[in-house]
């Protein structure tokens, strides 16, 4: 998916405050804030609404984590044991959406699974190098 | 109240096991407490590591996190998504910590209150002040409703397939893009991202009625 829009959304400004982007998002728009006063501004203007109780629809998604992907369906993306459109919607949530929770909690999974992985083949290899050793050329 | 899943305020099996494991930790029980760490340092550390420069710096905001949450402990409603909470102290720790290391001049907020005390209070987005958090204790019912209302929407939606009608809504309401360019993004018609626009603010207005954050998004419209 190639198209993102030039602009900062309001809903990508409060986002972004809450570190709910992904990083490269999260680096453009403080580069973003750091160039434009306007930006600023709106984002102070946004923080004011806040503090006096407002909320959007998309500030209530995130906090409440409405779309996310729980931690066995995750597991289970890991794997490659989601059919193909389910597999496809959490990518997007994570690339597209820039959901950064989901990007943490699969990045934990994934290296879980390496480290499960790992546990598993280092005796595997100590088996496999001891019991083949013996037929080892010896040194001339 | 319902939802798809273990996620927002909806009691399910993990909400339950997590609640026990709270009632443990709130207990003093230090195996309980080397379980949630092992559970949750490696999704924290994962969330933190991208935003600073050192594993160190990742690991002493995973660190004052957990303390965070420990002294947040007697305030925590066990009925909350356990790892939202925690994602959410962790923000506010790693938005102190680039604060205080010049990358958010613009930002004043502190994670600490007018009294030096540290603000692990967390019940509605955005801000997570417990100042800011007062300010909206009459706003609170209306977010529970709201929430529960888009989590019965998204379950329908996942149930049915729907996932070309999720990300459609995910892009307007999470990341407030325009309708031209999430039709641009997903290769839909304009019309048809504003259709499911329309019907989605028209089920959420028939779930929570004229809720201002809805209002909003149909004034947007």
């Amino acid at each position: 998916m190639a198209h993102r829009p030039s602009y900062i959304s309001d809903e990508e400004l409060l986002a972004y405050r809450e570190e709910r982007l992904r990083v490269e998002d999260l680096a453009r728009i403080e580069q973003a804030l750091r160039e434009s006063r306007q930006l600023r501004e709106r984002l102070a203007q946004l923080v004011e609404e806040e503090d006096r109780g407002w909320y959007s629809v998309g500030a209530v998604w995130r906090a409440h984590r409405i779309s996310c992907p729980d931690r066995d369906t995750l597991a289970a993306y890991c794997c490659g044991a989601l059919p193909q459109n389910e597999a496809d919607y959490i990518r997007f949530h994570i690339d597209v959406v820039g959901c950064r929770l989901c990007e943490a909690e699969l990045t934990d999974a994934q290296r879980r699974q390496q480290a499960e992985e790992e546990a598993r083949a280092t005796p595997r290899r100590k088996r496999l190098y001891e019991s083949s050793l013996r037929y080892l050329p010896s040194d001339r | 109240m319902a939802a798809h899943n273990n996620r927002g305020d909806v009691p399910s099996r993990s909400v339950s096991s997590h609640a026990l494991l709270v009632e443990r930790i709130r207990q003093g029980d230090q195996e309980a407490w080397a379980q949630f760490v092992a559970e949750y340092e490696g999704r924290l550390l994962a969330f933190i590591e991208p935003r600073v420069p050192t594993v160190q710096d990742a690991e002493d905001i995973v660190q004052e996190t957990l303390i965070g949450f420990l002294r947040s402990l007697p305030s925590y409603d066990p009925r909350r998504d356990l790892s939202s909470y925690l994602f959410a102290i962790a923000a506010h720790k790693l938005t102190d910590w680039l604060r205080r290391n010049g990358r958010r001049p613009w930002d004043s907020a502190s994670s600490v209150d007018d009294h030096g005390r540290p603000l692990e209070e967390f019940s509605g987005p955005g801000r997570t002040a417990s100042t800011i958090l007062r300010s909206r204790e009459g706003h609170a019912q209306d977010e529970q409703r709201l929430a529960a209302a888009l989590a019965q929407l998204v379950r329908r939606w996942k149930e049915q397939g729907q996932w070309e009608r999720l990300k459609c809504i995910e892009l307007l309401f999470v990341r407030g893009w325009r309708n031209k360019d999430v039709a641009a993004a997903l290769g839909m018609g304009e019309q048809q991202v504003a259709n499911l626009k329309f019907q989605t603010i028209a089920q959420l207005k028939q779930l929570v009625g004229n809720v201002p954050a809805v209002l909003k998004l149909e004034e947007s419209s």
